[in-house]
């Protein structure tokens, strides 16, 4: 890999990271394996950069790699797969500034069915477009999408109010 | 009641990080640069083995099991479709509340039974969880809907695990559920098989590549209960789909069928990152095609990458029908009998993320052939993202030293010809060929079979 190469690792990096960690707090639940999935998903990226950037926007191999890394997250802790390193511990969030609810609702569906969510209605993305992600059929997210409504319908209140001044736009 | 909106609002919400992460982003990329350094070390210092074995190259195809039974065996009304003869099988068959309570399931895909006349076929505890199937008349066909969940669940903590499913009630019908990356907690996964009363179940939980190179599965006969087999299927590696089973009625078998496995079992995108053993390859081959190529082999054989050790022969690119090129990767793995499989693949990918990604089929040699000195053919059909006919490239690499690649016919006529390129060659034809036959100064002639993604490891036996 060459000192262009890194430098635009880097970049790449800085611009998408943020966006990476969001998601994979909704897909893990926690703050701390949001971080790991994320880094784990970065390295993997790598691994593949010269080719994986040299077709345009890595951004859907990053995003691949890490709803893929997710579903499968408890075998490789368990295995071979290590995190990249340890990292300090770090004060959790404030208990009041997180949606609880949504988040425990979240960690009783089933790791796929949670991506399926997280990519539908978070990242908006269409169903083939899930689909493509999971290296499923589009049935699959449908009957999944299906399933997961009805089920965080049975879990979910109202949920706390939006902050006004806070934007819930799309990335 | 929350709504998709209120969906969209909350998890926005939700995802926004008050408190930053314990790496900055420069520190992050750093780290994984860093990591990747390592690693490589690590790699160059393990490579560094080189075996000179003779070659001998035996590839037997694999043939198609039993023939199906008839469709007027078995009772019910089977031409029809309507009904399912049977009552419910399996541990929770004498529970009628919670029969009651699987009937009324979410059935996600279409088209939807009425579930007054829904029946529940099985329902019972496996070593992967609660299973059910229900099944229901809708447009004159029967239907079914497997449904999974943890062990003793609720009826209402099944989730449909299942898509589209028609069901003849004269044949059996199975689901491979609670492997790695599933939506079922647990070590272990099951294999669900239902047959008639009386059937006798063989199981194979995957293809078999032995000493000699040749392909077979190891059928063992399983307990039944009322005909339904409930098999725990060992660990197996994310994406494994290599089990299949045969039903024995009447002392002939009468299916011999692949398994349907729940959603979601093992799509685990993580391709290892190989550099090309001979020269003139790609450097950096599409990790699209080297994730199809090695699933072309873990898949069927339930083997992982840290067992299969894959090397990459060699990588470039095949033509495409729209015009563009498509990436290709020949992967040469070793079995633990010490046989080797090649397996060729491609990946059409666009910058989006969006593409196209396929087999060209699996090759097998006997235990003791040297990696360094396989020869591999593949014909590859990529596909047009327009209406344009699959494009056949024949894709050959050889050891060095090799300098010409004729193709032949299946009677053993001549085909195109072409000059290897440090070994290899992507040779177009406009008919068929079986057979690469590649030559050198001073060398031995050697032919070697063409594999084609219908030569998918153990699929038919």
């Amino acid at each position: 890999m060459s000192d262009e190469d890194d430098a635009r690792f880097r970049h790449f990096v800085i611009e998408q990271r943020a966006a990476l960690l969001r998601t994979a707090h909704l897909l893990t639940g926690d703050d701390g394996h949001a971080e790991d999935l994320v880094q784990q998903a970065l390295l993997k990226t790598y691994r593949h950069w010269g080719r994986v950037s040299g077709r345009g926007d890595p951004t859907a191999y990053v995003r691949r790699v890490l709803v893929t890394t997710h579903t499968s997250w408890r075998r490789r802790l368990a295995s071979t797969e290590q995190v990249v390193e340890s990292l300090p511990d770090r004060a959790a969030r404030p208990a009041d500034e997180r949606d609880e609810e949504l988040l425990g609702a979240l960690r009783t569906l089933p790791p796929r069915m949670r991506a399926v969510v997280v990519l539908r209605f978070y990242e908006d993305r269409s169903e083939a477009q899930t689909a493509q992600l999971l290296g499923c059929s589009v049935g699959t997210v449908k009957t999944q999408t299906s399933r997961a409504m009805a089920r965080l319908r049975e879990l979910l209140g109202p949920g706390p109010r939006e902050p006004e001044h806070r934007e819930v736009g799309r990335r | 009641m929350i709504d998709d909106l209120e969906l969209r609002r909350r998890l926005h919400a939700a995802a926004a990080t008050p408190a930053g992460p314990r790496r900055d982003d420069l520190a992050a990329a750093d780290a994984v640069i860093d990591r990747r350094r390592t690693e490589r070390w690590h790699r160059a210092a393990a490579v560094a083995v080189v075996a000179c074995v003779a070659l001998v190259v035996v590839v037997v195809p694999v043939l198609l099991g039993g023939a199906g039974r008839s469709g007027d065996e078995g009772g019910g009304d089977a031409a029809g479709g309507h009904s399912f003869p049977l009552p419910p099988r399996g541990s929770l068959a004498d529970d009628p509340d919670y029969l009651a309570a699987v009937r009324e399931l979410d059935w996600p895909n279409r088209p939807v039974p009425d579930s007054a006349d829904r029946q529940v076929v099985f329902a019972g505890e496996t070593p992967a969880g609660r299973v059910a199937l229900v099944v229901g008349p809708a447009e004159g066909q029967l239907f079914g809907q497997w449904y999974t969940g943890p062990a003793a669940a609720a009826p209402q903590d099944l989730v449909p695990d299942s898509s589209y499913l028609t069901v003849d009630p004269a044949e059996s019908t199975a689901l491979a559920v609670g492997q790695p990356g599933s939506g079922v907690d647990g070590g272990g996964g099951a294999l669900i098989v239902i047959a008639q009363p009386g059937d006798q179940v063989l199981v194979s939980p995957r293809a078999e590549i032995a000493t000699d190179g040749t392909v077979g599965r190891d059928y063992q006969p399983v307990d039944t209960v009322d005909g339904v087999a409930v098999v725990a299927l060992d660990a197996v590696v994310p994406g494994a789909d290599g089990a299949r089973y045969r039903v024995v009625h009447d002392g002939v078998v009468s299916e011999s069928r692949g398994v349907f496995p729940a959603f979601g079992a093992g799509e685990v995108f993580d391709p290892p990152d190989l550099v090309p053993l001979r020269p003139g390859g790609d450097p950096d081959p599409a990790p699209e095609a080297i994730d199809q190529a090695l699933r072309q082999v873990s898949g069927p054989t339930g083997l992982g990458e840290e067992t299969l050790d894959p090397v990459l022969l060699w990588s470039g690119v095949v033509p495409g029908p729209d015009g563009g090129d498509a990436d290709v990767v020949v992967l040469a793995l070793t079995l633990p009998s010490g046989a080797v499989a090649t397996s060729t693949a491609f990946a059409d990918m666009a910058a989006d993320g969006s593409g196209t990604a396929g087999g060209c089929g699996v090759g097998t040699h006997p235990a003791g052939t040297a990696v360094a000195d396989v020869v591999a053919a593949a014909a590859c059909s990529v596909p047009g993202t327009s209406n344009a006919a699959e494009l056949v490239s024949y894709v050959v690499t050889a050891p060095p030293g090799h300098a010409r690649v004729e193709l032949l016919r299946s009677g053993g006529a001549p085909g195109a010809a072409q000059t290897l390129e440090d070994g290899a060659a992507v040779v177009r034809d406009v008919e068929s060929a079986s057979t690469a036959r590649v030559t050198g100064p001073g060398l031995p002639d050697r032919e070697e079979p063409i594999t084609r993604i219908t030569d998918a490891l153990g699929e038919g036996e």
